[in-house]
């Protein structure tokens, strides 16, 4: 969400012309030095503009092909695995995780109960022998796998740990440390210890979630108990797991670097191999182009690209890329409360109006998929299969308009700096001065897409991130949250309540119907076209395994990635 | 002098508590909650509250400001919210990259600009002048962002030679040295242009001079006239010059660091503003604000010292 785009024209132009720049001046006498430097300057400025002439002439370069193989620069050695990560990490408390990033150190650093298995997204058992939900859905028995160790000599995993991690997060223990993922436990009693190994997880009322965003998600990871009494809010950057990985350092702004935990468990074998990396090293770089530049140097091996640069690397025989749906989606929605958008023949001539495909071809170079409603096709449960698939007919489009009396509709687009926004709101321009809407695009602040800011909202581009429950998705939308995240400020009584029920519905194709019926809900009020669920793009290098953990937070698991 | 350093030193002590009042009004400036932007929508109202609480944000503004020039003063710049740790340790640690990535682009923009600006003066109107001058002119206009993503292409992509990202290992020099070269280049390579176009006018004025004409008639190399006796008056105004741009480096920094990955006090505020992280961004621009300060005021005395004529002049005056 806070990647930069920039101009791929403005990169990869060869030049064959310029020598690195030496420090070789300070012994030489001045005419030679004043020779030198001249010579220097000029031969910086002749490979700049040299460069500078190629990338205008040619705006589509390709990433120079032998780059990789003439590299006798910063090759990384083949024990250590770098991989490029979008911003810092901040806090990898699993209570407080902020970021994708805090969550990709937390699966090197932390195990789970029950994990999602890479590629099918299937529930596996992490630190648990044997799990078992009780059929009323009150109650989970789990057996922990025996001697699994804390890193740092905090000794063996136990019951114990388990119930205080839990608790923890539920906001049972004392004092309450307020997690942010507290509503993940919003069900939890109790965890009840049995013996060092056994324990029961004891829930108030049925919740659904658990086995999708709470045991195999941050809610569910076990810490140290005796760690966390000892270290206090340091846990916050000092993480101590039982994962194959344990947390080295972190060099803010520059890299965190996690080593292999010889007394690892093998909890993680259930559903991957042994670790071959001695250190794995994350690099922070917020910057795209600059991303593009380090995993086509090698400096990372793996990493998210720019969706522009996806097809240069697949063009590229030295790299790969992998691409990962996600179940973030960003939609084009309508403020139902406006005096304009609050005529549902108005929006519905929007929804004919607008041309979806040609917005992810210019905005996203195609690599992202297109969306038909709220719920991605990845999501386990909730998927709507029959959505409706809506293609740009201007002539409809005008004349439901015309039939509702409307001429010369004059309308705001609000977008915040995010890929993609500008361009999906010029085309929403484009499409809409077709059938007599005037547009004009604004560019907000995040916080003035929400709280009661947002009732000044008309039309607007926006994307959420989601995990893999629907209920992630469909809370935002409830009455509740208007003047909180319901951007649409739209409110209907029948999906308030499905919403409500399905949290605790355990008859999973019930609660399967009762998504989908939600999804028709917003159809047929016609709040929003829906544009995308995010496309994710690694790219590395050839010879790597990666593995991506489809269902996941975390989305990769560093460890798992192998050379082949 | 020492009326003239004392009435400096008032003034720069002035310059950086209106900077700190001015800091500390930014949490309320700036558009946004910071307490829903780090909490995320899950935040509940109680917890809200209490984050609000532990940022002092539900003091009054006097307090807050306050509150913040005593910490300062006592070298306490408060805490990071997200991580806990305290922001003096975290700007400590992105010191020195910022310094060393300034430092040397201030040595590069001299090394290169003050000899490119003598060769055009000493050959006006050749062919070598026009070439510098246009040059000097696109170096002028290239903003650091560009000439990073050039030398980023050129020489770790194409050559396959300097590490891209990172700012390599502290301990091991020459390392360091290799991951500072391109960032401090891509800084220095505006300044180049404008020293050399400075010193080149500067140059050209004291070529002009009897005492040059002087050194002429008594047959002397004129290698010797340009660097021993005219660079010497020439490179006055460039010392001034030199103070500016350190200041103007330290705020480039932000561009070439984000570009090149690298840590530093530059990258630290734009991922603490993404954040709406204020502590960080706070004790992060005082830091920056006080190096510009003590730049400017150092480039002012170094300038009074080399040219006793701006001394003499003002204490006439008095």
């Amino acid at each position: 969400m806070r990647s930069n785009d920039l101009d791929p024209s403005s990169s990869s132009a060869p030049s064959e012309q310029g020598d690195g720049p030496a420090q070789r001046s300070r012994l030489l006498d001045r005419r030679t030095f004043l020779r030198s430097t001249g010579v220097l300057g000029l031969t910086i400025a002749g490979g700049s503009f040299l460069a500078a002439c190629e990338a205008a002439e040619d705006p589509e370069p390709e990433v120079d092909d032998d780059a990789a193989a003439d590299d006798d620069g910063p090759e990384a050695p083949t024990d250590t695995l770098s991989i490029r990560v979008v911003q810092d990490m901040s806090n990898v408390d699993p209570a407080f995780m902020a970021s994708t990033v805090d969550a990709t150190v937390g699966l090197c650093v932390f195990e789970k109960l029950v994990t999602f298995e890479p590629e099918t997204g299937e529930i596996v058992n992490e630190l648990a022998e044997e799990l078992e939900v009780a059929d009323d859905g009150l109650s989970v028995e789990f057996k922990l796998k025996e001697g699994i160790q804390f890193h740092g000599g905090y000794g063996e995993v136990t019951a114990e740990d388990v119930k205080f991690s839990f608790e923890r997060i539920a906001g049972l223990t004392d004092p309450d440390i307020e997690a942010t993922y507290s509503d993940d436990w919003a069900a939890l009693e109790e965890v009840e210890v049995i013996d060092d190994y056994r324990g029961v997880i004891r829930l108030s009322e049925p919740f659904p979630p658990l086995m999708t965003t709470t045991l195999p998600a941050h809610a569910g990871t076990v810490m140290s108990k005796a760690a966390i009494e000892e270290l206090g809010e340091d846990i916050a950057t000092t993480p101590i797991g039982t994962g194959p990985y344990q947390f080295e350092s972190w060099d803010r702004g520059e890299r965190v670097r996690l080593t292999r935990f010889e007394d690892w468990g093998g909890a993680g074998l259930e559903y991957a191999d042994e670790p071959e990396w001695s250190e794995i090293v994350l690099l922070p770089i917020e910057d795209d182009s600059a991303a593009e530049i380090a995993v086509a140097t090698g400096d990372a091996q793996f990493g998210l690209v720019p969706h522009d640069s996806v097809q240069r690397f697949i063009d590229d025989e030295d790299f790969e890329v992998v691409s990962q749906a996600t179940q973030d989606y960003g939609w084009i929605g309508f403020n139902v409360t406006d005096d304009v958008l609050g005529d549902i023949e108005v929006r519905r001539a929007i929804r004919q109006a607008l041309d979806v495909d040609s917005m992810l071809e210019a905005a996203f170079d195609g690599q992202t998929t297109r969306a038909h409603a709220l719920i991605s096709p990845e999501t386990p449960i909730g998927v709507w299969e029959d959505a409706p698939r809506y293609e740009p007919d201007p002539d409809a489009a005008r004349a439901i308009l015309d039939d509702a009396g409307y001429d010369d509709l004059q309308l705001e687009m609000s977008i915040v700096d995010e890929p993609g926004a500008r361009t999906i709101a010029e085309i929403t321009q484009a499409n809409l001065a077709e059938i007599g809407i005037d547009v004009e695009i604004v560019e907000r602040e995040r916080d003035e897409m929400r709280g009661e800011d947002m009732r000044q909202l008309q039309l607007f581009y926006y994307s959420f991130s989601n995990q893999a429950d629907p209920s992630w998705a469909t809370v935002w939308f409830t009455s509740d949250q208007i003047d909180e995240w319901n951007t649409m400020s739209w409110s209907n009584e029948e999906y308030d309540e499905l919403h409500q029920q399905a949290l605790v519905e355990v008859d999973e194709a019930e609660r399967d119907q009762m998504y989908v019926r939600m999804q028709e809900i917003m159809d047929e009020d016609v709040v929003a076209v829906w544009v995308k669920y995010r496309t994710r793009n690694y790219a590395y290098q050839v010879g790597l395994e990666p593995s991506l953990v489809t269902e996941h937070f975390g989305k990769y698991r560093p460890w798992a990635i192998r050379s082949a | 002098m020492g009326r003239y350093l004392l009435r400096r030193l008032w003034m720069t002590v002035a310059t950086v508590v209106a900077v700190l009042l001015f800091l500390s009004a930014l949490v309320h400036i700036i558009p946004g909650d910071p307490v829903q932007q780090v909490m995320g929508p899950r935040a509940s109202p109680d917890f809200a509250e209490q984050v609000r609480d532990e940022m002092g944000l539900d003091d009054p503004a006097p307090v807050q400001v306050a509150d913040f020039l005593s910490g300062a003063a006592r070298g306490d710049l408060g805490r990071d919210f997200i991580s806990g740790e305290p922001v003096t340790a975290i700007v400590a640690a992105n010191l020195p990259h910022t310094l060393a990535l300034a430092l040397s682009a201030l040595g590069i923009a001299a090394v290169l600009g003050i000899p490119l600006g003598v060769l055009a003066a000493t050959r006006p109107d050749s062919l070598a002048d026009k070439v510098l001058g246009l040059l000097s002119v696109a170096f002028v206009t290239m903003p650091s962002y560009v000439s990073g993503l050039l030398l980023l292409l050129v020489f770790p992509l194409t050559l396959g030679v300097l590490p891209a990202t990172g700012a390599g290992d502290l301990g091991d020099p020459l390392d360091y040295a290799r991951h500072l070269l391109l960032p401090a280049s891509a800084l220095a390579i505006t300044w180049v242009g404008y020293l050399a176009r400075v010193v080149r006018s500067s140059m050209l004025e004291v070529l002009g001079e009897n005492y040059v004409r002087a050194a002429r008639a008594l047959g002397l190399r004129e290698r010797m006239i340009a660097y021993r006796y005219a660079l010497k008056n020439a490179i006055i105004p460039t010392v001034a010059l030199l103070g500016v741009s350190l200041g103007d480096l330290l705020g480039g920094t932000v561009f070439v660091e984000m570009i090149f990955s690298r840590p530093g006090l530059g990258s630290l505020v734009v991922g603490a503003i993404e954040e709406r992280n204020f502590p960080i961004v706070r004790g992060a621009v005082l830091v920056i604000v006080l190096m510009f300060v003590a730049a400017n005021l150092l480039a002012d005395l170094t300038y009074r010292y080399l040219d006793p004529r701006v001394r003499v002049d003002k204490e006439a005056a008095r």
